[in-house]
């Protein structure tokens, strides 16, 4: 059984979830995919009345994985994850382990930021384009992915989420504006000029809790969102409405809206997908 | 005596570079490199009259310091006049020991001419051999300094005959050394002629010296000198036939100033463009050129810091210069300028091309470090890329008697490190033992001597630990290799790098940060590889593997070359037999498949990617370990031979030629490092201490089949690994 924590505290596990966690014979919980606001595990043991084992990255990505589909098999263990468990973490490998094994497993999802950010933001689901991590650079790795995803997102008129990088287990969160730094130098590194003063930014903190920050941005003037998680959105075109959303819940000024709308444009019309609908992935999305 | 003089004076001299000679002294190891050396400083060196002061006062005491201090100097200045012109001649520092073969290379750069010592009753040896190669690769000019004529005399009582038949042996013998290993072009010019005064002859133990041409003049006969020893005035020798005359004459002589020498150096030394600004500079020896120093020596001063010595090749260097330091990589800025007075530094105002120079300042420069003016940052090319071709073969773990000394200790390790960049000192992260890695046992113990001096503590060592490396000698399958998260498959097989790879490596002639383009012709070329493979190299690291990019359009592929590459560097470090250093090999990737998202995708998830992949294919290939093995030269008289030949033989040395020189029979061959332990104190019970004998690394050698799994279970041991040689297996699963 793979079950996910949801985004803030114990609220989004799921009452199927619940029933499970109460049935288990053994729980085990990573927190190292994500952040999970205002959780404790005390409060978890409590609500479900027993031990809760917290395992690493290690565990789960080494020999470990063995011993835990081997108690699979003769007992019920339920794995908790931060979020929805399949959504940008990589427990599929588990799922393909435990089936090769003849082990069945069960999958309960729960929110995850993906869905939450077009709550948040009041951003259309349907014109997000490919997600991206902005990883911290470090010695011999400073990937231009980011940089190059989001190009390619604008150049179709769609909105980016960026997830930022994060490291539970040395105490490392990306910030939104720490991200916004990357993805300037990775723009200096590949002679881009999308992100200049005007650009417009979303970032969401700690999205759908009660502390919650949402806020439109440029690149030169970056708003103190608190404590992570983070996540940073690139808006494409916008709509009406989605015009409307960004002043109304992030903040955003009515002109800057505007001028980013406009450059998008530009970039769109002189772009690869200026005529094509129906040739790329995320052509349908437009 | 030492000679006085003001440092105005010497200043004066070194700007007129006719005036100047680089020169060191070249030996075998116990020919009286040292003892020809002092002779030099104590009858020429130079002195400012305000250290004089001081030694005057102290006479003894300080000329035994002065002794002392030629065992650390870099250089050491002497001071000549030879045809009523004064000369200042630097004898440039060179190591005692052919174990350190990167220290002998950067001081041979700073000469022009070396002076090569010979017992005159061993004559020329291997080391000989090894010096005179190694001086004539850096266009070098040897001479010949026939030393310990009075043991003919009064151990082998020749005859005058006799002896001149000893001379003409010897010099026959250098110059087949010359025949053999120097440029077609000078071949013929620099082998030696008794008759032109390019060898001398003569005492270094009791400071007399000759040349042909001096004896004439004088009016000597080889008469006088057996009688002198015979009758025991041969004190009288060193005031009638001072050593330094002899020697430092024929230095002045045929030794070429430095801008003669750079014109045919230069071009044989230097990798860059002649015809640039800084080429013309160094070929031209031009104080007005761009700077160009190359520093042999770094050495760390207790008052000043560390004091880097070398050559400027071109341009004047002063104080307050900005500079670039291209293999350091970094800039930056000269403190202060030195000449030497002797062993000691005095700080001057500037010293133009040709000399000797003590810098400080330069706190990242090594020795072999290249130091440029900054403004030719981007455009110069170094005398050497850094390398560190030196293997370290031999290991021991040390730690000071009193616990509370350890930060001492680490200190002194630390500069030592810095000065001696064949030198390699770790920490053990399981036991918190110091480790230090040196070229031999007799490397090791110079540096435990060296230690001591320095610390003035008691160390304890462990046994030295030979140093092996892991290899293939087979092609291995390809292998999959998976990263923890299992979204990333590297595909990979290794194959031993062919000998002639291998020796263009070693030669420096193929490395890492290379124009590729340069690269993958001399590799086609010469070591017979495939183009698009020779093309297609990514990193070569210190222990001569390589790693070759053989997939075609792999996604992302560009984004991860470098953890690709640290994850191989990661994997040589340390082999999957016994951990120890891998050598020889190549790996090759030949397809890959990376997760979309480079969150997925970082140094955690592809380093061990590549690393189970480069194991599993070299277990695969049937991996060996390499033991180093040791050149070894045995002379003994004949009625000994065969107990020095059973002792080699119990210690699987591979007897290689035997023959009769004069008296004694000369033994050749190879020895592993780890039968050389006790190899002294048995061939003395052996021989009675009639055999002498000398070894120099020679290379890497398989270890017999029959014992590889011992060791390899030994070493695992030793090391606390499981007690198991791991499988293919190992590294595919999961």
């Amino acid at each position: 059984m793979i079950a996910g924590l949801g985004l803030y505290g114990l609220r989004d596990i799921t009452l199927g979830a619940l029933e499970y966690l109460r049935k288990a014979d053994r729980v085990f919980l990573e927190l190292y995919t994500s952040i999970v606001p205002g959780f404790r595990v005390e409060d978890l043991e409590r609500l479900i009345g027993k031990r809760v084992t917290l395992v690493r990255r290690g565990d789960l990505e080494g020999p470990w994985l063995r011993e835990l589909i081997g108690m699979a098999e003769r007992e019920l263990v339920v794995l908790l994850a931060p979020g929805d468990p399949f959504i940008a973490t990589t427990h599929v490998s588990l799922r393909l382990e435990a089936a090769k094994r003849g082990v069945e497993v069960r999958v309960l999802p729960s929110p995850s930021v993906v869905n939450a950010v077009s709550a948040s933001t009041g951003l259309d689901f349907y014109k997000f384009c490919r997600p991206v991590t902005i990883v911290r650079p470090s010695p011999g790795y400073f990937p231009s992915t980011p940089y190059r995803v989001l190009r390619e997102n604008l150049a179709r008129g769609l909105h980016t989420l960026f997830l930022l990088d994060l490291d539970v287990e040395r105490g490392y969160a990306m910030t939104a504006s720490e991200a916004v730094d990357v993805l300037l130098e990775l723009e200096r590194r590949e002679g881009g000029d999308v992100l200049g003063e005007d650009a417009l930014l979303v970032a969401v903190a700690r999205a759908t809790s009660h502390d919650e920050v949402v806020a439109a941005f440029t690149p030169t003037q970056r708003p103190d969102l608190g404590e992570p998680p983070h996540i940073l959105v690139v808006p494409g075109l916008l709509n009406a409405v989605e015009a409307e959303a960004l002043q109304t819940l992030a903040g955003a000024p009515a002109d800057l809206v505007k001028r980013w709308h406009s450059k998008v444009r530009a970039l769109v019309a002189s772009g690869p997908f200026r005529q094509s609908n129906n040739d790329s992935r995320c052509a349908r999305l437009i | 005596m030492v000679r006085y003089k003001q440092v105005e004076e010497i200043e004066k001299i070194m700007k007129n570079i006719e005036q100047v000679r680089n020169i060191g002294t070249l030996a075998h190891v116990d020919h009286g490199k040292t003892t020809t050396s002092d002779s030099l400083l104590m009858a020429a060196g130079l002195l400012s009259p305000k250290v004089a002061g001081k030694a005057l006062a102290l006479d003894y005491v300080e000329i035994e310091q002065l002794r002392q201090m030629t065992v650390k100097a870099a250089n050491i200045s002497l001071y000549h006049e030879w045809r009523g012109k004064p000369y200042v001649i630097n004898l440039v520092d060179t190591p005692g020991h052919v174990d350190f073969t990167g220290h002998v290379t950067r001081s041979l750069r700073m000469m022009d001419g070396g002076l090569v010592v010979v017992d005159a009753v061993e004559g020329v040896m291997t080391q000989t051999e090894t010096v005179v190669r190694q001086a004539l690769n850096e266009y070098v000019r040897p001479l010949l300094f026939i030393n310990k004529v009075d043991r003919l005399i009064r151990e082998l009582r020749l005859s005058p005959r006799e002896i001149q038949q000893r001379f003409v042996e010897i010099v026959r013998d250098f110059n087949t050394l010359i025949e053999l290993y120097a440029d077609p072009e000078f071949k013929d010019k620099w082998k030696v002629d008794f008759k032109k005064g390019q060898v001398a002859f003569g005492s270094a133990l009791h400071k007399w010296g000759l040349t042909l041409p001096i004896a004439v003049e004088k009016g000597v006969k080889f008469d006088y000198i057996v009688d002198a020893y015979e009758k025991g005035y041969h004190e009288e020798l060193s005031k009638d036939f001072p050593l330094h005359v002899a020697l430092l004459d024929m230095i002045v002589e045929h030794v070429p100033n430095p801008r003669e020498a750079q014109k045919y150096r230069i071009p044989k030394l230097w990798k860059g463009d002649l015809n640039s600004e800084l080429g013309k500079a160094m070929l031209e020896c031009d104080p007005e050129g761009p700077l160009v120093i190359g520093i042999s020596k770094v050495v760390a001063d207790p008052h000043a810091g560390f004091v880097a010595t070398g050559r400027v090749f071109s341009g004047t260097v002063r104080p307050g210069e900005d500079v670039w330091l291209i293999n350091a990589r970094a800039d930056g800025k000269i403190l202060q300028v030195s000449l030497y007075m002797g062993p000691y530094r005095e700080k001057v105002e500037e010293i133009s091309a040709g000399n000797i120079a003590a810098v400080l300042g330069l706190e990242k420069a090594r020795a072999g470090e290249t130091v440029v003016d900054i403004r030719y940052k981007d455009t110069a090319v170094p005398f050497e890329r850094m390398s560190y071709i030196s293997e370290p073969v031999v290991t021991i773990a040390v730690e000071p008697k009193r616990s509370s000394d350890l930060p001492k200790l680490i200190d002194a390790l630390r500069k030592l490190a810095i000065e001696d960049p064949t030198l390699k000192v770790y920490i053990n992260e399981e036991t918190g033992e110091y480790l230090v890695s040196g070229m031999g046992t007799l490397h090791l113990e110079i540096v435990l001597w060296d230690l001591k001096q320095r610390t003035g503590l008691d160390i304890v060592t462990s046994q030295p630990i030979v140093r092996y490396r892991e290899t293939v000698r087979k092609r291995g399958k390809v292998f999959e290799g998976k990263s923890p998260n299992k979204h990333n498959r590297l595909y990979i097989y290794v194959e031993p790098l062919n000998e002639e790879t291998l020796k263009l490596m070693q030669e420096g002639k193929v490395y890492a940060d290379q124009d590729w383009r340069e690269r993958a012709k001399i590799l086609r070329e010469y070591a017979g590889w495939d183009a698009d493979e020779a093309r297609g190299i990514w990193d070569i690291d210190e222990n001569f593997n390589i790693i070759v990019n053989m997939t075609t359009g792999v996604q992302y592929l560009r984004e991860v070359a470098d953890t690709i590459v640290q994850g191989f560097r990661w994997a040589m470090e340390a082999g999957p037999l016994a951990q120890e250093p891998v050598r020889g090999v190549k790996v090759v990737l030949v397809d890959a498949q990376l997760h979309e998202d480079p969150a997925h995708r970082g140094p955690a998830q592809i380093m061990p990617a590549t690393k189970n992949a480069i194991f599993a294919s070299f277990m695969d290939a049937s991996p060996t370990l390499l033991e180093p093995l040791l050149k070894i030269e045995v002379r003994v008289p004949q009625e000994w031979v065969s107990g020095a030949l059973s002792v080699l033989n119990r210690h699987r040395c591979k007897v290689v030629n035997l023959e009769q020189r004069g008296m004694l029979m000369r033994v050749i061959g190879e020895i592993p490092v780890s039968e050389t332990f006790n190899l002294a104190d048995e061939m003395r019970e052996a021989t009675q201490g009639r055999a002498f004998w000398a070894t120099e690394f020679a290379r890497w050698a398989p270890v017999p089949q029959s014992a590889l799994n011992d060791l390899v279970m030994e070493i695992r041991k030793r090391k606390g690994l499981p007690p198991r040689i791991p499988t293919v297996e190992d590294f595919v699963s999961l």
